[in-house]
């Protein structure tokens, strides 16, 4: 596995399915992943972009613009080292300002939420990883993915 | 200032809200997604029941009727696209209302023929500006145009038929609202524009807009005389040659279009730009907005334009981060007939959706 072959076939930047996580370390951290995974770029699978959004913070604080973007599948990678159950309402918050609603706690496996918007089907995949430093457990969550 | 549009059985809209609405708007959204037919509904309720609106609507997208089974062409006007369906039956109606209680609704009617003479009598007195088109007699459809605003309750109704054909820009000058659509204006509506901006202080606002283009602007005039064929010339700095505006391009003309716009837009008035973008060079856009944004604020109206372009949206993103006061006044809606609302991005959501290349549009 390297992050050369995940990133090499990339989707396009402005594909419509978009994947936001915390940093660049994680770019290539969950593009190798998804590579060891098989999900590939093709037109016509879900294989997102992967985009950097700089931090934590500031992808929690996009969540609302990023869920009202012009995508049909999006999906937040957001780690939760520290406190799962303050990540996840800090999420939660934001996701119902949107009038999002999500369960109070999060799904192991990712919580995934389909919008139906008048013909279009969005479907937002909202994953967080529990914590990072168990082996093997960000290879469980990118398959859940 | 309106603060939402609610928009029902208008061309492509069964039923559409656009809030909350701010002094700038930029609507966003894919093609035949609504975006200049929401700019529509927004100037048939701010014009009111004004019988030409509906003609100028029809007019711009050139929506007329055409019947091959006479001799000769027989032209009205096709006013089925303004429903939504495309199939209005007698007694359909579409509406447009905001929250401040002004409310339009168009009303499809047969109208009798003492009805018709009546109010062609009422409402096409021909004068100077106006004329009459005469021609074979064709089902006489009309529109009965109802607004409402406050207590006030006004009802006119218009002929749709060739008989009725309406000719010139009966109270252009007098509108509250200002209307730049893909074209340029035509000559007489710039000679308009003009007259009611020389020799005052907005007459140097719109010398300013050249200048984003072209520094060297000095002067500009609109002359014809005679010929009854009116020309906008420049005068630059570096020569004394008076030079059609014509010549130095279509940016620029589009930007003296604009400035006529932006400069007769009355306070409290309501400015709509279809496509803002069209022939301006990214370069530009930045400085298109400021003075778009500060006239709006100087001058208290608002302004409603549309874009497909990612450089238009990016330079109204990096105007806003600057500044904190145009932040607070601008607003981008994305269109979608499929929802029942507008998707708002307020001005530092936009930011950071161009900040992080999310993509809105």
């Amino acid at each position: 596995m390297s992050a050369d072959k995940s990133l090499k076939d990339k989707p396009p930047k402005d594909h419509l399915n978009q994947m936001l996580v915390e940093g660049n370390n994680d770019v290539h951290a969950i593009g190798a992943l998804l590579a060891e995974h098989d999900i590939k770029w093709s037109k016509t699978k879900w294989m997102p972009y992967i985009k950097d959004m700089g931090s934590d913070e500031e992808l929690v604080q996009g969540i609302p613009v990023a869920v009202n973007a012009s995508y049909k599948r999006l999906a937040f990678v957001i780690d939760a080292d520290i406190s799962c159950s303050n990540r996840w309402s800090q999420i939660k918050k934001k996701l119902e300002s949107e009038g999002i609603q999500v369960s109070s706690s999060p799904d192991p496996n990712g919580t995934v939420i389909e919008r139906i918007v008048g013909k279009k089907t969005n479907e937002s995949v909202y994953g967080l990883c529990r914590t990072t430093q168990r082996w093997g457990c960000w290879n469980h969550f990118c398959r859940c993915l | 200032m309106l603060d939402e549009i609610r928009i029902s059985n208008y061309r492509c809209f069964k039923k559409f809200e656009i809030a909350p609405l701010s002094k700038v708007n930029l609507f966003i959204g894919s093609n035949n997604a609504g975006k200049t037919a929401a700019l529509e509904g927004i100037e048939l309720l701010a014009r009111g029941p004004d019988p030409s609106v509906i003609l100028d609507v029809l007019s711009r997208r050139k929506e007329y009727a055409v019947d091959y089974s006479e001799i000769s062409e027989q032209f009205g006007y096709d006013h089925r696209g303004l429903f939504y369906g495309r199939m209005p039956r007698i007694g359909d109606m579409f509406e447009i209302s905001s929250s401040d209680r002004k409310n339009l609704t168009c009303k499809l009617e047969l109208l009798g023929d003492e009805e018709e003479e009546h109010y062609r009598a009422k409402l096409f007195k021909p004068d100077a500006k106006m004329g009459w088109s005469e021609g074979p007699y064709v089902e006489p459809l009309g529109l009965r145009m109802v607004s409402e605003d406050y207590s006030e309750r006004i009802e006119v109704r218009l002929p749709l038929t060739e008989r009725f054909q309406f000719r010139g820009r009966g109270d252009f000058g007098r509108s509250r609202v200002r209307y730049l659509g893909t074209s340029l204006f035509d000559d007489l509506i710039i000679s308009i524009l003009w007259d009611e901006l020389a020799l005052t202080p907005r007459e140097d606002q719109t010398i300013e807009v050249l200048r984003i283009i072209e520094p060297e602007v000095l002067r500009v005039a609109v002359l014809g005389g005679q010929s009854r064929r009116n020309g906008v010339y420049v005068l630059l700095s570096d020569g004394g040659q008076r030079i059609p505006l014509g010549s130095m391009g279509e940016g620029i003309r589009r930007l003296f279009a604009m400035a006529l716009a932006i400069g007769n837009t009355p306070r409290g008035g309501v400015l709509l730009i279809d496509e803002i973008d069209t022939g301006l060079h990214h370069s530009v856009m930045r400085r298109m907005w400021e003075l778009v944004i500060e006239s709006a604020i100087r001058y208290n109206f608002q302004i409603f334009a549309t874009t497909h372009s990612l450089d238009c949206l990016l330079a109204l993103s990096r105007i806003v981060a600057e500044r904190d006061d145009y932040c607070a006044q601008t607003m981008v809606h994305r269109l979608d007939r499929f929802q029942t609302h507008s998707t708002v991005f307020h001005g530092h959501e936009l930011s950071y959706a161009i900040d992080k290349e999310l993509e809105i549009r």
